[in-house]
């Protein structure tokens, strides 16, 4: 059987590269395969994240629970996560290894008179630990500057494009993400273990924040000239304060779709469209001529930005694969069973 | 501690279920069930669209097994995929603009 109904003219291009942001475009394609490469880069990329913390003094604020929480979700460098195996699957150890995890330690005890803020820069490395077992130059440490940070310096940093950032960042770096607060007096400590586990597991596995993308052309979409040959002013006003962002009116007095409409961040609603239907209608036109469907888009726009524990090409390149692997997978297992349906009696 | 399932449960294969199981219609020859364990719509629907695309799928009197459909289908999407790694390595070597952090807050 050869290979008929491949999508053979599929495409990837127009990538663009930042720090923790990465933006392509999938061509002729639909959007199942969208989807399934926007859900597997979320929820089922390999990543690893603190999963067991033993609290042995926890005199914060804090109850240990809540500590714990906030340390698993703390991004660790990951890019060594292929090298470790599952803890559920690992066959050396009945507990924790260095093949399957990663130990940390932290004690702070607040000695001074002021607060004193607990960060990932305390987490340190048990010594006796598996980070030695990583790959030399790709430790599975914590990331200690997000995403957020940087773009609240970037915001903060308006008034001079481009200055600040690199030292916010750096700022962000050094100090780090904050657990608690310690008051006078007081003092965490506590060991944790880092695992392998995917976004399926808990949202803590997730090497991204957000993967969205955007198909073109938009599913609904109004026939803007037929619109602006049929409708008079008040009615143009009408239907725009029901399609806002998405048109707008120019000094002719024409309607034109709006940045945001283009950007892909607005939609027509439903309302709109039978707003703009009715509108027609009275001005002796119909609903099908001044609506466009299109139902099979083919252009994707991805915007990708990690939590920063892989970098986004990396998150992408290791999606495709984990996807390719479940559909082998599948296809494997789907022969077993064809096979041992052979032997089955024929249908009557 | 508590009742709860291991939070793998979604993603590890319990001891004894099969990953995959196929149950031919009793009554029509072209149909079957078949259930995927622990997958979701990430690969359900990339499975389904490729079904369609397969005139032999969607022709009701084709002389066809569903086994075979979906083999056809998970072949073909293999070949996709394949197609989309190769062109991403080459997108990447071309991805020439950097962006600078954030550039899209600015």
């Amino acid at each position: 059987m050869q290979m008929q109904y491949v999508r053979d003219r599929v495409q990837l291009d127009s990538v663009t590269l930042g720090r923790h942001d990465m933006r392509f475009i999938l061509r002729n394609t639909d959007v199942s395969m969208a989807n399934a490469i926007r859900r597997t880069m979320i929820a089922e990329v390999p990543t690893m994240a603190i999963d067991v913390v033993t609290i042995h003094e926890n005199t914060s604020v804090l109850h240990d629970e809540y500590i714990a929480h906030r340390v698993g979700l703390i991004p660790l460098a990951s890019g060594a996560a292929d090298a470790y195996t599952y803890n559920r699957d690992c066959e050396e150890c009945e507990d924790f290894c260095s093949r399957c995890s990663v130990g940390y330690s932290l004690t702070v005890h607040n000695s001074t008179e002021d607060d004193v803020p607990v960060t990932s820069k305390d987490l340190i490395p048990a010594a006796d630990s598996a980070v030695a077992a990583a790959p030399p130059g790709d430790p599975v440490v914590p990331v200690h500057d997000s995403g957020d940070v940087l773009r609240d310096a970037v915001a903060a940093a308006a008034g001079t494009p481009g200055a600040g950032l690199l030292t916010s960042a750096a700022d962000a770096a050094a100090k780090g993400i904050l657990i608690v607060k310690l008051g006078k007096g007081q003092r965490l400590s506590f060991t944790a273990v880092a695992k392998k586990g995917i976004g399926k597991e808990h949202a803590k596995w997730s090497p991204v924040c957000t993967v969205a993308f955007r198909a073109e052309p938009p599913a609904v979409r109004f026939v803007l000239p037929r619109l602006n040959e049929l409708l008079d002013e008040t009615a143009k006003a009408d239907l725009l304060s029901l399609a806002l962002g998405v048109v707008a009116i120019d000094d002719n007095g024409n309607l034109y779709y709006d940045s945001p409409f283009l950007a892909g961040r607005s939609a027509i609603t439903a309302d709109a469209v039978r707003r703009a239907g009715e509108l027609a209608a009275a001005a002796g036109g119909a609903e099908s001529e001044i609506v466009e469907f299109c139902e099979h888009p083919e252009r994707f726009e991805f915007e990708v930005e990690t939590t920063g524990v892989l970098a986004p090409k990396e998150v992408l390149t290791r999606a495709i694969g984990v996807l390719r692997d479940k559909v082998t997978t599948v296809a494997a297992h789907l022969a077993q069973v064809s096979q041992e349906g052979v032997d089955d009696p024929p249908l009557l | 501690m508590s009742n709860a399932p291991d939070h793998f449960a979604a993603v590890v294969l319990p001891d004894g279920v099969q990953k995959l199981t196929y149950e031919r219609d009793v009554k029509v020859e072209n149909a079957g069930t078949l259930t995927i364990e622990r997958e979701d719509h990430t690969l359900g629907n990339l499975v389904r669209m490729q079904l369609l695309r397969d005139p032999r799928v969607t022709d009701a009197a084709a002389p066809y097994l569903p086994t075979d459909a979906i083999a056809t289908a998970l072949r073909d999407l293999n070949a996709e995929i394949n197609l989309i790694a190769d062109k991403l390595d080459a997108a990447l070597d071309a991805a020439a603009t950097t962006m600078d952090d954030h550039g899209q807050y600015r």
